[in-house]
């Protein structure tokens, strides 16, 4: 009788509210549904290819089917009617842990349920099926990407079987792909893949979390990448994930998420690894990753902007207050002014000016991957220490219109002490989780100038995390891996955006409760205008 | 009778107030943040996860020596294989690996079904280095960054020319991927 009528208050509920449907709300049953057993898949790599594995997954999606309250024999609703409509596909690549096979595919039901509860058809493939090192071929990240795309493949084909409880419900223009760990690394892998063969299928965004860098090439293809990575990860603790995102294209827009205190394996439904440890709960993990993915595909795989969802996204409202986080951002619609390429010409930029640093004791350009100097991306940057409120950089080039753009934008990180080299600089300009503020200023052609402090976009610039997932000696303490600050170009009302001729960074700030301004080493990258 | 009907009538039309007032209610509700599900309607399928195995703390109770013949998912006909039976060997991310001291780490390594067994590779560049090397011990360390624990890692009495020397009573062998994990098998004649 209670199933009966709370059926009956499920489908007057749906019938009688738009903002409901899971295309547009958040309203749903959720089904699951397993491939059939026995079917296998041959994997082209490791070439000449020919091998033969198991082809395992589920799908998990939203119903309206009331009767799936009434049937005592089927209390995970396998198999109920999938919602009308045409839904976005997500196909989601699991971590490896321990000999998995069956459980690590089934292990991520909290985000295929929220994903499916928002109308996406999810399905998570059992890619322990490849599991093991294999040296000599990336240890199977291509293997991997093959299952994912193979999925993707075989529920397109599920959308034209009559048969198929899935016949016309799959939107095959909408198409994203998630993966954890070595999933994350498959999911990349799978993007580049798809684009060499042609991009047969619509991939319109990619989600990791804290994925591998086995050598896997990052994203090379038009494809919107959000990373989500724990400071406190303890199983990918050499900064895989930041590497890999950065090291990717920048053709779409991309974004990565550092969350202090998350680990490798709370972002699944039960692991606990016990040679890490986490800082913040499992719940906190679940719902930033859920937030986030679901977030980014709303806006790049579906198109919309809606509810502030894009807002949640870049961190102007907060996705689960209490957790510190921060964000790079990177548009693929930018104007560099200074990314630090090419290097050893820190004395230029790259609009052609010159850039004047006489005032300060250190300013240089690095590839800042060096883990031994803390800097896990991909990329070049500039190496900033100021010792004197004086002191600044300034960054000059010829007149530009930057009317068009919306943003003012670099990406920076606080450079942590140096424990292997007690005489480093760095190790007296900064102090240990204190924040640094300094300001911003525009010059225009007629030598107006507006000046912003960092401190009013989403604070100042953090120290970076003490991992208790690491051994305090760990090398890979304290990484920094950069945060952006995005400044609208509204804020500099008063100078021509039209006739901009400078970019100056003032480090004349005080100290204060929590921040230590008055000195600062630094490094900063893709100073640039953007939409 | 029509008071009847009225009533019916009455009750009707509360009953479809009441409808429109709920689906007002519900039209209004502004949705959550992007990952919150409080408030949410959506029902899901009971757990259809299971639980993941308890990890067993690291222990090292032997090993042994021996040479790869034949065709083998690690390693190549000629190698040298040390296989570590324990427990709690852990596979995540990555694999365990063989501390040698003085720089000196084996990575090639592969893990049997239960985590009773540890497959090293010793690859052939690394065999002179190793027989330069003084040690006594190595360790046995799991995947991650933590030294701490009973589940990160264990030392084992060794030697270079120990760990270099197939036993003399052990065949030659390979390792072998089937069924979603590895295990060894003596070499085919």
């Amino acid at each position: 009788m209670r199933r009966n009528a709370l059926a009956f208050l499920v489908l007057l509920a749906v019938s009688s509210c738009d903002t409901c449907r899971p295309g547009q709300g958040n309203f749903a049953l959720i089904g699951y549904w397993d491939f059939p057993a026995g079917q296998t898949f041959t994997l082209v790599t490791p070439a000449p290819g020919g091998q033969t594995v198991n082809f395992i997954a589920r799908v998990y999606y939203p119903s309206y089917d009331g009767t799936a309250f009434d049937d005592p024999d089927n209390p995970n609703f396998a198999g109920i009617t999938v919602a009308e409509g045409q839904h976005p596909l997500i196909v989601f690549g699991h971590g490896q842990y321990g000999l998995g096979s069956p459980t690590n595919y089934l292990g991520m039901t909290n985000l295929m349920n929220h994903l499916a509860s928002w109308g996406y058809i999810a399905v998570s493939v059992n890619l322990d099926v490849v599991q093991g090192q294999w040296p000599s071929n990336q240890q199977g990240i291509p293997h991997r990407a093959e299952l994912l795309l193979a999925a993707v493949d075989r529920l397109v084909q599920l959308n034209g079987d009559p048969g198929s409880i899935f016949h016309q419900k799959i939107d095959p223009t909408r198409i994203a792909l998630i993966g954890h760990s070595r999933g994350g690394g498959g999911a990349i892998s799978a993007v580049n893949m798809n684009q060499a063969q042609g991009s047969p299928r619509a991939i319109k965004a990619v989600a990791t979390i804290s994925p591998v860098d086995f050598g896997t090439q990052a994203v090379q293809a038009a494809v919107p990448h959000l990373s989500l990575y724990g400071s406190w990860d303890g199983d990918l603790s050499s900064g895989h994930g930041p590497r890999i995102w950065d090291g990717g294209v920048r053709l779409a827009p991309k974004q990565l998420v550092e969350i202090y205190g998350a680990n490798h394996f709370h972002f699944t439904d039960n692991i606990t690894y016990s040679n890490e440890t986490n800082e913040i709960t499992r719940e906190d993990h679940h719902e930033l990753a859920q937030g986030f993915i679901n977030a980014w595909f709303d806006v790049h795989v579906r198109g919309n902007d809606r509810f502030e969802w894009p807002l949640y996204l870049v961190g102007e409202k907060d996705m689960r207050p209490g957790v510190n986080k921060y964000l790079q951002i990177l548009s693929s619609d930018f104007l560099a002014v200074d990314n630090g390429s090419p290097l050893g010409t820190e004395g230029a930029n790259n609009l052609g000016g010159t850039n004047m640093f006489s005032t300060l004791p250190l300013f240089d350009d690095r590839l800042l991957n060096s883990s031994s100097e803390h800097f896990y991306n991909q990329s070049d940057g500039l190496i900033v220490h100021w010792d004197g409120s004086a002191d600044q950089l300034v960054l000059g080039f010829g007149n530009q219109n930057v009317s068009t753009y919306t943003w003012l934008q670099f990406r920076a990180a606080q450079r942590p002490a140096n424990a292997s080299n007690p005489g480093a600089p760095e190790n007296a300009l900064n102090q240990l989780d204190t924040f640094k503020d300094f300001r911003v200023r525009i010059k225009d052609a007629a030598n107006n100038t507006v000046v912003v402090a960092i401190v009013n976009y989403l604070g100042g610039l953090q120290y970076p995390d003490l991992s208790g997932s690491l051994s305090a000696t760990s090398s890979f303490q304290y990484k920094a891996i950069p945060r952006s600050f995005r400044i609208p170009l509204s804020a500099f009302a008063g100078v021509n955006l039209h006739n901009i001729k400078e970019i100056a960074f003032l480090f004349d700030r005080p100290d204060g409760a929590g921040f230590k301004s008055t000195t600062g080493a630094i490094a900063i990258d893709d100073v640039e205008f953007s939409r | 009778m029509t008071k009847t009907m009225t009533r019916i009538g009455l009750g009707l039309a509360v009953a479809i107030v009441a409808t429109v007032a709920i689906a007002q209610v519900r039209q209004e509700r502004s949705p959550a943040g992007p990952g919150d599900r409080e408030g949410t309607a959506f029902r899901m399928s009971a757990d259809t996860t299971r639980q993941a195995a308890r990890p067993q703390p690291l222990r090292v109770d032997s090993f042994q020596v021996q040479r790869i013949a034949g065709r083998s998912d690690l390693g190549a006909d000629g190698d040298l294989l040390i296989t570590f039976t324990g427990q709690g060997f852990q596979l995540t991310s990555t694999a365990p690996r063989v501390l040698i001291g003085a720089g000196l780490t084996l990575e090639s390594t592969e893990v049997n079904r239960n985590g009773t067994e540890l497959y090293v590779l010793v690859p052939r560049n690394m065999t002179t280095r190793i027989q330069g090397a003084r040690f006594d011990s190595v360790v046995v360390a799991n995947p991650g960054g933590r030294e701490d624990t009973e589940f990160a890692r264990a030392s084992v009495p060794a030697t270079a020319a120990r760990l270099l020397r197939p036993d003399p009573n052990a065949p030659a062998v390979r390792v072998v991927y089937r069924d979603g994990a590895f295990s060894r098998e003596p070499a085919r004649p």
